[in-house]
This record gives C-alpha cells, sequence and structure tokens, in this order.
C-alpha cells in the first residue's frame, strides 16, 4: 500500500530532514512511527499527504510515485488516504454533519448517500444523535472522534493519524486506539505517529522509530 | 442674417419663406425691425434715447438654425457662402466661434468620461480583488482543511468566483443607478442651459441595453479579479 524507497527530504537551506528513508506498509496493516520531535516524523507524514515532495528516492501510495506526481492529480490521491490531526482541523463554523461530510461533498456525492454514509460513520465512531451539534460544544475525545469520522467516512484505503491521542487522557487514547484497531480489522492501511511509548508498546502493533532523518528501528 | 435697412417687410417674409426650404436648413425665424426695437428699448437701458431717433436703425434679421447634421465647419462655412449669394443681404453673422467652444467642451468631456470609465474599472478590480483577498484570510482554515481532504482547485475556487460574481453584479446595478441618478439631478440645470443658447439639448437616461452591457462589463471584472486572486493564492499553497 505505501512504501517509501531510499527517500531523502532536504529543505532550503540544507537541512536534511529524511535520510535514505525505505520501508513497506503492507496492505491491510496497522503500524506506529515513533521519534523525538525533529526527528522527521511530520516530514514523512507531510510527503504521504504531499504538502512536500522528496528531494530523492520515491515514494509509492498504492503503486503510484506520489513524490512526481502532477499537481492536477494530487486531490485524487489525497482522497485515498483518511487523515487525522492532532489539533482535530475541525470547521468550527459548520456542524458535525457538515464537517464529516465534507470529504463526500468535494467527491460530489449525491445528498442521499451523503446522508446515509455520514451517520454510518458518526455511528462507528458512537457519536450518532449528535449531527447538529457544533465541535466546540463537544468534549476533546469526541471532537477527535469527529476528525475520524470525517477520515473514514469516504473509505479510503489508507489512515494516517498524527498524534491522534497528543491532548487525550490514557482512558481516551486507548478507546481512540481500539477505533484505529477496528478500521485496520475490516482491511484498512493505518499508520499513526505517536509519542506515547508505552500505549505503542501495549498495542503490539510494528513500530518504525525515526532518529535525525534515519530509520533506526523498523520492527514489527 | 442681417438685410439690407431698404429691404421691405414683405421681402423679408418671402426670403425667409424661401430660406426655409433650403435643405441644409432646419428652421428660420425672421425678427421684423420694428419688434427688434422694441426689444432693444425694453432690454438695452437705452430706451429713452432710441425714443429721440427719427426713424429706426435696425434692419430685418432672419434667424437661421442649420439642420442638426452639419456639425463639422467645413460644410457650415459653405452654407453660409450659400446664403451670401442672396441679394438684399448685408451680413451673415454665423455663431461659428460658440460652436467651436461647444465641440471643444464636448470633446474634454468625452476624454474626462473615458478616463474616469478606465479608472473606475480599475478600481472595480481592486476592490473585488481586495474583497476576496480578506475573504481568503478569514477562510484559510477552511481552505487548508478542504484541500487535505482532497478537494480540487475548481472546488476550492468556486465559492469566491461565486462571490466574484456578485459583487461585479451589485457594482455594475449600483453604478447604473448612480448614473441615473446623476442624470435626473442635472438635467434640470442642464436644459436651461441650453435653452439659454437657445438649444434642445437634453440628457438621456441610460437606455437598459447600455445597462446590461455594462453590468455584464462589470461582472466580468469580478469574476477575473477574484479568480486572478484566488489562483495566486493556490499557488503558493501547492507544493
Amino acid at each position: 500500500m505505501l512504501q517509501f524507497i531510499n527517500v531523502s527530504k532536504r529543505y532550503p537551506g540544507g537541512v536534511d530532514a529524511l535520510k535514505n528513508v525505505s520501508f513497506e506498509l503492507q496492505n491491510g496493516e496497522m503500524a506506529f512511527l515513533t521519534g523525538h520531535s525533529g526527528a522527521g516524523k511530520s516530514t514523512l507524514l507531510k510527503l504521504i499527504a504531499i504538502l512536500e515532495r522528496s528531494t530523492q528516492g520515491q515514494v509509492m501510495l498504492d503503486n503510484q510515485n506520489i513524490s512526481r506526481i502532477s499537481k492536477r492529480n494530487v486531490p485524487y490521491a489525497r482522497r485515498k488516504i483518511g487523515m487525522i490531526f492532532q489539533d482535530h482541523r475541525l470547521l468550527h463554523d459548520h456542524t458535525v454533519f457538515d464537517n464529516v461530510a465534507l470529504p463526500l461533498i468535494i467527491a460530489g456525492l449525491d445528498r442521499h448517500d451523503i446522508k446515509r454514509r455520514v451517520r454510518a460513520a458518526l455511528d462507528k465512531v458512537g457519536l450518532l444523535g449528535k449531527e447538529q451539534r457544533y465541535p466546540i460544544t463537544l468534549s476533546g475525545g469526541e471532537q477527535q472522534r469527529i476528525g475520524i469520522a470525517r477520515a473514514v467516512v469516504n473509505r479510503p484505503p489508507m489512515i494516517l493519524a498524527d498524534e491522534p491521542t497528543g491532548n487525550l487522557d490514557p482512558d481516551l487514547s486507548e478507546e481512540i486506539m481500539h477505533l484505529f484497531e477496528q478500521f485496520n480489522q475490516v482491511g484498512v492501511t493505518v499508520l499513526i505517529a505517536s509519542h506515547d511509548l508505552s500505549l505503542i508498546e501495549r498495542m503490539g502493533y510494528r513500530t518504525l522509530s525515526l532518529s535525525q532523518g534515519e530509520m533506526v528501528d523498523n520492527h514489527g | 442674417m442681417f438685410l439690407n435697412q431698404s429691404v421691405t417687410l414683405q421681402r423679408a417674409t418671402e426670403l425667409s419663406t424661401l430660406l426655409q426650404q433650403n435643405s441644409n436648413v432646419s428652421q428660420t425665424v425672421l425678427i421684423d425691425k420694428q419688434a427688434a426695437l422694441e426689444e432693444f428699448r425694453q432690454y438695452s437701458g437705452f430706451g429713452s434715447a432710441i425714443s429721440t431717433l427719427a426713424d429706426n436703425p435696425l434692419p430685418h434679421v432672419i434667424q437661421i438654425t442649420p439642420i442638426a447634421s452639419i456639425d463639422n465647419q467645413a460644410s457650415l462655412t459653405l452654407l453660409v457662402t450659400e446664403l451670401k449669394k442672396q441679394p438684399d443681404i448685408q451680413l451673415v453673422q454665423m455663431d461659428m466661434g460658440w460652436l467651436d467652444r461647444l465641440n471643444g467642451i464636448l470633446n474634454i468631456a468625452q476624454r474626462g468620461v473615458s478616463i474616469i470609465t478606465i479608472l473606475l474599472g480599475f478600481a472595480v478590480l481592486l476592490i473585488v480583488s481586495n474583497t476576496i483577498r480578506l475573504e481568503l484570510q478569514n477562510r484559510r482554515d477552511e481552505i487548508d482543511i478542504t484541500r487535505l481532504v482532497g478537494a480540487t482547485r475548481s472546488f476550492i475556487m468556486r465559492p469566491f468566483l461565486y462571490s466574484g460574481f456578485w459583487y461585479g453584479f451589485l457594482g455594475g446595478i449600483v453604478a447604473c443607478l448612480l448614473v441615473n441618478l446623476s442624470v435626473w439631478l442635472i438635467d434640470g440645470p442642464t436644459s436651461s442651459l441650453a435653452s439659454l443658447y437657445s438649444s434642445s439639448f437634453n440628457l438621456n437616461y441610460m437606455p437598459f441595453t447600455h445597462a446590461v452591457l455594462w453590468t455584464t462589463f462589470s461582472i466580468s471584472l469580478g469574476v477575473i479579479g477574484s479568480w486572478i486572486v484566488v489562483s495566486r493564492y493556490l499557488s503558493e499553497l501547492e507544493s
């Protein structure tokens, strides 16, 4: 599903954020990405989200080299990845329903399908019945679930989560992680960047570790 | 056109009717010497001096209005030469200077209007693009988020192009209303000024087709302005 082949990223000014990184995530695999701040985690995620382009090497997503994809095709490649962020990135002047429906509206689905699939996604994350609320009126954990519902609503083959539990207490973190496990069980490839080493250890999935731009540990 | 002193009123009337038939003349008015003297007595302030005169020193006058399609000097001069060939005529006085001045003023006004039009067009572009830029700033998060969940360029641009359309539309309509309002406001003064020059010059309200044309123009400016701003913004964001 996702493959990094000798990927390097150098930012203008000569900072090497990633050095010759290679790894592969199989279809339906779940893995964690760890590393200290500045180790290159964000850069790696940005390369997958096509917010940055690699300086060298190839980033393959679903057999497509997304590091050399044309600008016109970027949006379509992004639709294959459901992205989840530490700060949720919700639209605060829109209801929960509208937030979750956004990817479907962009994809041009009809109203009836949108309604059905939004409800299904909200049901999965346990927020059914709160469609007409505004995100700000919900708790941090619930806001993160809105983000997760939005990421999975158009059934992408891959989920990418950047510190999804960064602001949550341990119990809530565990709940969110189990949610990811459930998606993984139905065949979605999941990559989660996280600091929370003890939680990662308890979950027992493959872990990719970055240090100073290099892949230092890749076990599973 | 001043006639010779010796010309009788009857001959003057004949001449006036004759000239009326000239294809370049739209109207003739005969001012007979008696009426002219009365008028002069009344308005000049020489009333008592005139009373002492033994006989009327004024000639008969025929006032000639050329047809409106004669608007250049050459054809007017031709008409004057033609008139001078008539017997019994002492002097043909043409208000040419006045006409030249009027044409000059009209030319300047026309240029002025063109310049103002261009400036206003630029103003519309600038105002619309600035408004759109503000809107972009306000909706920066929204744009980032929709981009992250796979929105295409056109999906993001569409609402801003709609805004540009409506700004242009409103601007065009308001401009047309303002033009008609100003016409309404200065119509009275201009017609009274024109009547002082014994002209029936009149200001026209903007015809409907022009209003439609201007609104369309303004709409295109609005859409083009917002398109430029949004596509520049998105190009900066794109990796």
